[in-house]
């Protein structure tokens, strides 16, 4: 399995968000980092197919981003995003299963178990607006994973979580990233730095960082800020 | 379409759970409600009696026992004239043949002549020939030129006239019909209103509420989910419509009777040239709702995508397609521009619609505008589906 991103660009009319970015990811996780406004939501968004990029392309073992097997298998979480108040979680998931083209069955039983796995299972038929913004974020997280996707895109997935559920989010990211494509941005490093097979560092749109991170290497998180050291100075 | 079926029923539910859904049917079901209540209990100033419009209309149809099945004629017409000079209780059965025949085919100053010669002379009506017949030729042929008809156009409705076999028209009893006909014209503004309140968020909240992202990666975000949300609003907007036409037509029926269901609409209309029964004149104006209805449904869908705003959707329907026929008239002699406005679902579904001579030219010849508005209707739901399905399609998640 393989996803390449090759030579993506967006361009806004004065602005360019993403520039260039060229990726071969194949299974594990990968670990995106960057501060508010590097261009990570709209690789991301890019990479889902949601927003077209000016230049480059985008290709999952030679299927097009823009494909309908491409989003077959994919799962998204976005950074933010909004729900259906009026919908039960159970309601929701069994919504997104339909237009993740999964079986009414598939959709049954693949909701009660992400349920459980996110420990909703007693809230599982309460009204979304009724919900707390944690309990929003892993029924966020459980319809994301309802197609066994084959690539993930997580954006800024642990906001509104307690420490124990983000550390139990981290496990999970790790165990599907043996057999997909994770790919995780968040602006906080604890969120990466045991997991990731790979970090990812983007600034001002570009990817200025691309590598294994090796303990010997040092502190992923010193590495990081001293990437940014510039522009807190200058904050 | 996998899934198709699912997702409709999940569109549906978004729907149906909105609040705004529930109040606005409430609300039309109590207006219709309180009309019908109103028609049965409220007593009301009516040619100088105290009555309800029930107790109204059951004392026209006894009043009318004597004419209703009579050919209307000369004959009839003298026998009118006499009750005239006679008294007001004698003129009671003649009152709806005088106020509807009389008045919209016979010149005032023929009618005030107050006999039937007296009027045949003050209208230049030869002595062998039909004051009313010929009266409404008359009224036809200054209706043509006030409409600024073409020379082909009039040819075409003298042709429909020479063989229009309803003539002489028989008389008879219409009050349930023609009510539930009429009835069409506000159902019509109370679906378009209920449509706005319900679908306007359709499209535009996925969008508001960023739940684009997450439905539009999905395999079945784009094309599928597109169709599934247009036939939930199309289904809805059939179950409102039938909801609205049911309540405002069935009590009409249920309190005046079906009596006149055969009877040609020139016993109200006698000017136009439209060759309907009452019941057909119904049945067409419910048909043409419904399809007015999916038409306003197409285009409140269409611009809930297109603008990703509920307001511009209400405003287009509403505002421009409802308020505005309404309140502006556009003069006969801007002629395509007028009848193009004038092709609009409120004033095609109304009464009024059957006093139109303008004909829609087509290769080969004319269509009525009762006969284009449906093709045009069905012609513009799909190029307004066409064009949410391009926008919807075309959509890109971009900075928020």
């Amino acid at each position: 399995m393989e996803l390449i991103i090759d030579r993506v660009t967006k361009r806004y009319q004065n602005k360019i968000a993403v520039d260039r970015i060229s990726l071969k990811l194949h299974k594990g996780v990968y670990g995106l980092l960057g501060a508010n406004g590097a261009g990570k939501t709209t690789l991301m968004r890019m990479i889902c197919g949601i927003l077209k990029p000016t230049e480059g392309t985008i290709i999952l073992d030679g299927v097009d981003v823009s494909e309908e097997n491409y989003r077959a298998r994919l799962g998204y979480l976005p950074q933010d995003f909004g729900y259906y108040p009026e919908f039960s979680g159970l309601d929701f998931l069994m919504y997104m299963a339909a237009l993740k083209g999964l079986s009414k069955e598939q959709a049954k039983r693949k909701s009660a178990e992400l349920l459980k796995l996110v420990a909703m299972e007693d809230v599982a038929k309460k009204k979304i607006k009724t919900y707390s913004g944690g309990m929003k974020q892993r029924i966020g997280i459980a319809q994301a994973l309802l197609n066994n996707p084959e690539v993930l895109i997580v954006d800024e997935p642990t906001a509104g979580l307690d420490p124990k559920e983000r550390v139990r989010f981290r496990n999970l990211m790790a165990e599907i990233g043996k057999d997909s494509i994770v790919l995780l941005s968040t602006h906080i490093v604890s969120d990466i730095e045991h997991i990731a097979d790979e970090v990812l560092m983007m600034k001002d749109g570009q990817l200025i960082y691309q590598n294994k991170w090796e303990e010997d290497n040092g502190d992923l998180e010193k590495f990081y800020l001293s990437q940014f050291e510039e522009e807190g100075e200058s904050l | 379409m996998k899934n198709f079926r699912t997702l409709v029923r999940f569109e549906l539910k978004k729907i149906l759970s909105r609040k705004m859904t529930w109040i606005a049917f409430g609300l039309v079901f109590l207006v219709m409600a309180a009309y019908a209540v109103i028609e049965v209990t409220v007593p009301q100033d009516i040619d100088g009696v105290r009555a309800t419009q029930y107790e109204a209309k059951r004392q026209e149809k006894e009043n009318q026992k004597g004419i209703i099945g009579r050919t209307v004629d000369d004959a009839l017409l003298e026998e009118m004239f006499t009750a005239m000079a006679t008294s007001e209780s004698a003129f009671q059965p003649y009152k709806d043949l005088y106020n509807e025949i009389g008045r919209n085919v016979i010149l005032w100053e023929a009618l005030s002549s107050g006999t039937l010669e007296g009027a045949k002379e003050a209208m230049g009506v030869a002595e062998d020939e039909d004051l009313i017949y010929t009266g409404r030729r008359m009224r036809i042929e200054y209706g043509m030129k006030e409409q600024y008809l073409t020379e082909g156009e009039k040819d075409y409705w003298r042709e429909v006239l020479a063989k229009e076999d309803s003539v002489p028209w028989t008389y008879d009893f219409y009050a349930g019909p023609y009510s539930a006909w009429a009835m069409a014209y506000t159902a019509l503004v109370l679906i378009a209103i209920m449509l706005a309140v319900c679908l306007a968020n359709l499209f535009a909240d996925e969008h508001q509420k960023k739940t684009d992202q997450l439905v539009l990666c999905s395999r079945n975000g784009r094309k599928v989910l597109y169709w599934a949300k247009l036939t939930a609003g199309m289904v809805f907007t059939m179950v409102s419509a039938g909801f609205v036409l049911l309540i405002s037509a069935v009590p009409q029926l249920l309190l005046f009777g079906t009596d006149g269901l055969q009877a040609p609409i020139q016993l109200v209309a006698p000017a136009s040239t439209v060759q309907m029964t009452f019941g057909e004149a119904m049945l067409y104006s419910y048909v043409l709702t419904f399809i007015a209805a999916l038409l306003y449904s197409a285009i409140i869908l269409c611009c809930s995508e297109l603008f990703r705003n509920s307001t511009v959707a209400v405003v287009a329907v509403i505002g421009v397609l409802v308020l505005l026929p309404m309140l502006v008239m556009i003069p006969y002699e801007y002629r395509v521009l007028s009848q193009i406005f004038d092709l609009n679902p409120i004033n095609v579904v109304a009464i009024w619609g059957v006093w139109e001579y303008r004909l829609v030219p087509v290769p080969g010849g004319y269509l009525t505008m009762q006969q284009a508005a449906p093709i045009l209707y069905t012609l513009l739901i799909g190029i307004f589906v066409l064009i949410g399905r391009r926008a919807y399609l075309k959509y890109q998640v971009g900075g928020r």
